[in-house]
């Protein structure tokens, strides 16, 4: 026997526009239920006007971050994956390459990005260096990590059929990681956005960071918080975005 | 996959036998402080051999051991340098790759080691499906054709016979009676009456462990 919904699927969309509204709504509550001044909390109109007001336009500096995201956590998974993979099958180079890997993993992103801006400057490479390389370390630790785990039939199988070191990390050892990767991608994705706004806010004349580094000097509130809405959209769009690839991509994939 | 006609034949001479092929000397193993096999010793002589004992009893660690997965804590068992291939109950096709790609992970895989043609005409059907796509039947069936077709002096098969349906059930125990004129062959299964009087030696776990000694049949 069905049992019987409590709530309809309409009841469910219904509650779910509630929610997405519950923000604005509040916004608003709190701004003009309390006749909060511009100054501190800006209305809505005033941050929409703030953000048509800028030269370059807004859409130039969300692709200045974007492309700089992008590449970097692109150029990260692609070298990070299989270095991951590669770590945990060659002993002689997780030797040579984990020691460093781990101080690395240690060392808080945010607080290398001033040493890159001033080796590399304003410089679009050491942007992209900063992000790639918090992707790439993170994700190769995070597949050295995971193949610790290998479940013993796949080793049962590599070892019954013989199968060589390197057609086991192409056939087995990336695209398990791969299987298992998604909820760190997304982890490494977040700590990207962050750092690229903060690269962005030390050393760059385009991009979100910058922006709000220029809201920050001339205390407008109101492109402070235009700004903060777009970096919030851009994440959620590169996350959405990334899910739905992998899922097409790596349909197989448990995570 | 291995092409038709390229191979030699060199593992399909007839296994010798009645000559000890596991010998295991004092085996003792635990596993999270439970001890399974306690001093045990034990020879198998019978090129085709049913592994018995009830669910839980030590039938898969007995296997391991055997393959050099598991290490005892005291004692051995070996078979005498020969290679060995162990298909264990929990499938181990690589959900990512197809049927064919799965079996041709296996470099010494060629179908003219498999005696009986409808074997792998029977697997055709999803060979081109991936794994992830595939029924717990046809993924069993794939690890079968791909130890069948595989090159080693020992084939080691953890319920082979499991998800299968009937008519392929029939088909492959024909083949693995085939297969232990060639090459000695250990399983453990819970369908040995589907052996229907074939010779077929049994190595039974019997009672519980930790086990001492095994009974031979």
């Amino acid at each position: 026997m069905r049992q019987r919904k409590f709530i309809s699927d309409s009841g469910y969309l219904a509650l779910r526009l509630i929610g997405l509204a519950l923000m604005p709504v509040a916004w608003l509550g709190i701004k003009y239920g309390f006749q909060i001044s511009d100054r501190y909390l800006p209305s809505p109109q005033t941050v929409i006007e703030s953000l048509l007001e800028l030269d370059p336009t807004i859409l130039e500096h969300i692709a200045a971050t974007a492309g700089r995201l992008g590449i970097g956590v692109a150029a990260g998974l692609v070298v990070g994956i299989p270095l991951g993979a590669a770590l945990y099958a060659s002993r002689a180079l997780r030797e040579t390459m984990m020691p460093t890997l781990v101080s690395m993993q240690n060392v808080p992103p945010l607080a290398v990005v001033p040493f890159f801006i001033l080796w590399l400057g304003f410089s679009e490479v050491g942007k992209f260096l900063i992000v790639f390389l918090a992707v790439a370390i993170n994700l190769a630790m995070y597949g050295v990590r995971a193949l610790a785990g290998l479940e013993p039939r796949f080793r049962t199988m590599i070892k019954s059929f013989k199968v060589p070191p390197g057609r086991a990390l192409r056939l087995l050892f990336i695209p398990y990681v791969i299987s298992l990767a998604l909820p760190t991608v997304r982890y490494v994705l977040s700590v990207s956005v962050g750092l690229v706004l903060f690269s962005e806010l030390l050393g760059a004349q385009l991009g979100l960071g910058y922006l709000i580094q220029t809201a920050r000097s001339t205390f407008s509130m109101a492109l402070i918080f235009g700004v903060a809405l777009f970096a919030t959209f851009l994440y959620v769009i590169f996350d959405l975005t990334l899910v739905a690839v992998w899922r097409r991509a790596f349909p197989w994939s448990v995570s | 996959m291995g092409e038709r006609g390229s191979s030699s034949a060199d593992d399909l001479k007839p296994a010798s036998d009645r000559l000890p092929w596991i010998r295991a000397s004092e085996l003792t193993f635990s596993y999270s402080g439970n001890l399974i096999f306690d001093r045990l010793s034990f020879c198998v002589t019978s090129p085709l051999v049913a592994l018995q004992g009830p669910s839980g009893s030590g039938k898969t660690t007995l296997l391991k051991l055997i393959h050099d997965d598991l290490e005892p804590q005291a004692g051995s068992v070996s078979l005498d340098g020969r290679t060995a291939i162990l298909i264990l109950q929990d499938d181990s096709l690589l959900p990512w790759l197809t049927g064919a790609e799965n079996i041709a992970i296996s470099k010494s895989f060629d179908p003219r080691r498999i005696h009986d043609p409808s074997i792998m005409a029977s697997s055709e059907g999803f060979l081109s499906k991936r794994a992830y796509q595939m029924s717990f039947g046809q993924r069993r069936f794939i690890e079968i054709v791909r130890a069948l077709g595989s090159e080693s002096e020992v084939l080691l098969l953890d319920e082979p016979l499991n998800f299968l349906d009937a008519d392929r059930r029939s088909t492959i125990i024909r083949e693995l009676l085939w297969q232990s004129s060639h090459r000695r062959v250990m399983m453990s299964t819970h369908y040995i009456e589907d052996f229907d009087g074939a010779p077929v030696g049994r190595v039974q776990l019997v009672g519980s462990a930790p086990f001492r000694e095994l009974e031979i049949v």
